[in-house]
């Protein structure tokens, strides 16, 4: 009569197996939801780099009629002319004030009329140093052209790889309520 | 049997475990594309506004795979007047070409990123228009 049960030779099969397989599968899952965490993260980093990025293009494109500075003095209204030294208040038509800046190391809108909001969330960070605004005019027939650049990277507690990501962002801006 | 059953099931789950990060690992080269494509299209938008006559003047295929912060300074983007090379992923593994068309009084620029995955290459295209507004 047949003894039910496995033979020692299927045992040592399967654990050769599984010894094998299973640390195979789990650095594949690790590998996976580190990768998922990172493509999270860039996600994150972009859709608010995008979100202030377009905010401010359009506030800028079609709402602003000339620029000052804090104390009132207009900047690059002459041609030629340019402007670089950080704050760049814009007019619109109603002669309301409206600037953007960097407060928390989060991209803030200023408006006399409206107040703050800030255009990026508390899990990015955009460093008061990576954020730039400036003006020039080249000819007096042509308005102000604003320069806008920043750096946003995610507001990362951990020093691990797969939670950090950083993306630049620039562009120009002809006024054309001007 | 056992034996065979078992095995399959555990290569199944490592094989699905793979294609998945294949999938990840597709997502995030995506969206890295995706945002080097859109900076060109925004650098090029600068240059539009900064200089039409210069701009408009240009046209055929350039290569972008430097760091787009340096073009300012250097002005020596445009100097490339030709595609990337074949192999040239140098952009952080990525390759960037744009083709710049007059069409009339517009400039119709066609912005590609190109990225390898083993064999096979993957592309992001962006196509977009410029024109002077006045």
């Amino acid at each position: 009569m047949r003894s039910k049960g496995f033979t020692l030779l299927e045992v040592i099969l399967v654990l050769g197996i599984l010894v094998i397989i299973l640390p195979l599968g789990f650095s594949i899952f690790l590998a996976t939801s580190r990768a998922q965490l990172k493509v999270y993260v860039l996600h994150n980093v972009k859709r608010n780099g995008d979100t202030a990025l377009s905010i401010m293009q359009n506030l800028i494109k079609t709402r602003a009629l000339s620029l000052q500075q804090s104390d009132g003095s207009a900047i690059c209204s002459s041609a030629p002319s340019s402007y670089s030294s950080g704050d760049v208040y814009f007019v619109d038509a109603d002669d309301n004030r409206f600037r953007f800046y960097i407060s928390d190391n989060k991209i803030a809108s200023e408006s006399s009329s409206i107040g703050v909001s800030f255009l990026t969330n508390e899990q990015v960070s955009v460093p008061s140093g990576g954020f730039s605004l400036t003006c020039n005019r080249a000819t007096p027939f042509s308005p102000p052209l604003v320069a806008l650049s920043f750096s946003i990277s995610q507001a990362a507690s951990t020093s691990r790889a797969e939670e950090q990501a950083a993306l630049n962002y620039q562009t120009k801006i002809r006024l054309r309520a001007y | 049997m056992f034996t065979a059953i078992l095995t399959t099931v555990m290569l199944a789950i490592v094989f699905a475990t793979t294609q998945s990060l294949k999938q990840t690992i597709y997502s995030q080269r995506k969206i890295l594309s995706t945002h080097a494509a859109e900076e060109l299209q925004e650098w090029m938008r600068g240059e539009k506004e900064n200089d039409w006559a210069t701009f408009s003047a240009r046209s055929g295929t350039f290569c972008f795979n430097e760091d787009i912060a340096t073009c300012d300074a250097s002005g020596t983007c445009w100097d490339s007047n030709q595609a990337c090379e074949a192999d040239d992923y140098s952009l952080q593994n990525f390759k960037r070409e744009a083709v710049l068309t007059v069409n009339g009084s517009r400039i119709d620029v066609s912005i590609s990123v190109f990225w390898k995955d083993g064999p096979n290459v993957f592309e992001v295209p962006l196509i977009t228009t410029f024109s002077r507004w006045e």
